[in-house]
């Protein structure tokens, strides 16, 4: 099969770098996605896939490479040479492009579960307040939560709280869904129904790169999985080429260790 | 000799104990509200990246919470004309009143704005709010909400430091008790009634705040 030129990556990250002062987290990596691909990235906690995931959000920065997003260039400009940074402004209207959900949640306490899906509508969007709840509405239903339009977070469960936060990214109609971890702060109970919810919207076509401890649903719901390793890629394919025979052996010690 | 009690000489002017009581409340409420203004700008400026507003704002709370109350407002009443500035009485003793309340205020919304957790305030950017945006419609409701219970206690603090005002003769509620305790010599009876006052005020103002707390959304 030949891709043509029409199939062009909605995420392409191009020899990332990042690094905390003296502390390399990553090391040069590439990763590209196009539309609807859903991809995984395993790997022990320090390897850098959630430092990966907030350089695309641009909650981080990063001191070399590109990430183009939609054949946009994110995060910094060329100036007379220079590499730098972009305005705040700019910063956030990129970052509108993603929606990102966080492993402890971070719903706005002070907002209802519809309360939180209608503030970017509202404040980044700019729809009126009728307009920003009938969407709310529209995919707090999605995910389950119709019936607790006007509970705060403290009376939602995780699990509630978690699909609060999934609506809230998927109402902004981002081009790319990031997920931290979703279901690393759950109780065991909870993990079921956001891991649901999310193969439903992965089911629906939605592109995500998907940071994770659950293996098994990795497996089942990427259509690639990408091993990271002391900030590089070490291993990429389909689920069937990570989790089948003849991967190498330190992403088999990776695997053995992660079952529980 | 006994000292037999005769509240009726304070009873006869108890209407001008309450008019300087309204008075107090107008410039604690005013100097109250400027001071928020000052207080939030001087917080947000002392968690801010900038060196420059950071040095701005504790210079000012340095210099301000070093200088009792009573200097700062007989100083700006007196040392204030001499540069220029005139302002009456009211004016001049609001704006040092504010000028205070805001250099403690600004503690208030600083530990408010310190408990505000980083979660939130990415989870603002991450759907695409600017930075003041997200100042506004996320950090500020939260600190707020969090600084409610401290900032009662400096409300408090504020109207009754309004007494402050007898001293550049505005006739708030000490100014007149101080007259009719001149007129009357009824000294115990006077002041017995005036802390009366100013027990009941200040409880009222708790309540309301108490209100307060329980009307905004628990997080």
């Amino acid at each position: 099969m030949t891709t043509t030129d029409t199939a062009r990556p909605l995420l392409d990250i191009r020899g990332l770098r990042k690094n905390f002062g003296a502390v390399e987290i990553l090391k040069g990596v590439d990763l590209s996605l196009r539309p609807k691909d859903v991809v995984s990235i395993i790997g022990s906690s320090g390897s850098g896939k959630t430092t990966l995931l907030r350089c695309v959000n641009l909650l981080e920065e990063f001191q070399g490479g590109d990430i183009i997003l939609d054949g946009e260039t994110i995060g910094y400009k060329t100036v007379g040479g220079k590499r730098v940074r972009l305005r705040d402004a700019e910063l956030s209207r990129q970052r509108a492009m993603t929606g990102m959900v966080f492993q402890s949640f971070n719903l706005f306490p002070h907002l209802t579960a519809a309360g939180n899906v209608m503030l970017g509508l509202r404040k980044v969007k700019k729809l009126g307040k009728e307009e920003a709840f009938v969407i709310a509405e529209k995919w707090l239903n999605r995910v389950g939560l119709g019936a607790r339009l006007e509970h705060y977070p403290s009376q939602l469960s995780g699990g509630q709280q978690q699909r609060v936060a999934i609506a809230r990214a998927l109402a902004m109609n981002p081009k790319l869904v990031l997920l931290d971890e979703v279901t690393s702060a759950l109780d065991p109970e909870l993990v079921q129904e956001v891991l649901t919810t999310i193969k439903s919207i992965a089911d629906d076509g939605a592109t995500l790169l998907i940071v994770t401890h659950e293996m098994r649903f990795a497996r089942e719901v990427s259509s690639r999985i990408v091993f990271m390793e002391q900030g590089r890629i070490a291993e990429e394919g389909t689920p069937a080429e990570i989790f089948g025979e003849g991967r190498s052996q330190r992403l088999n010690e990776f695997l053995k260790s992660s079952r529980h | 000799m006994n000292y037999t009690l005769h509240f009726g000489a304070v009873w006869a002017s108890f209407d001008h104990l309450l008019g300087g009581l309204a008075i107090g409340l107008a410039l604690a409420v005013a100097a109250v509200a400027v001071g928020t203004v000052l207080g939030l700008l001087s917080a947000f400026a002392s968690v801010s990246k900038s060196r420059l507003l950071r040095g701005i704002s504790g210079t000012y709370v340095l210099l301000i919470r070093n200088i009792p109350l009573l200097v700062l407002v007989l100083l700006v009443y007196f040392a204030l004309p001499a540069t220029g500035i005139r302002l009456d009485k009211y004016e001049s003793f609001i704006g040092s009143l504010a000028l205070y309340a805001g250099a403690y205020l600004t503690e208030v919304f600083r530990a408010g704005l310190l408990s505000v957790p980083k979660g939130i305030v990415e989870a603002g950017r991450a759907i695409g709010l600017t930075r003041m945006q997200t100042n506004l419609s996320v950090v500020m409701p939260v600190m707020l909400r969090n600084s409610l219970p401290s900032l009662g206690n400096t409300f408090i603090g504020m109207f009754k430091d309004s007494s402050i005002a007898a001293a550049i003769a505005i006739p708030e509620l000490t100014f007149e008790a101080r007259k009719i305790n001149v007129d009357t010599f009824r000294v115990v009876e006077t002041w017995t009634v005036a802390s009366g006052l100013y027990i009941a005020a200040c409880f009222t103002i708790a309540a309301l705040l108490r209100r307060l707390e329980r009307r905004f959304p628990k997080f």
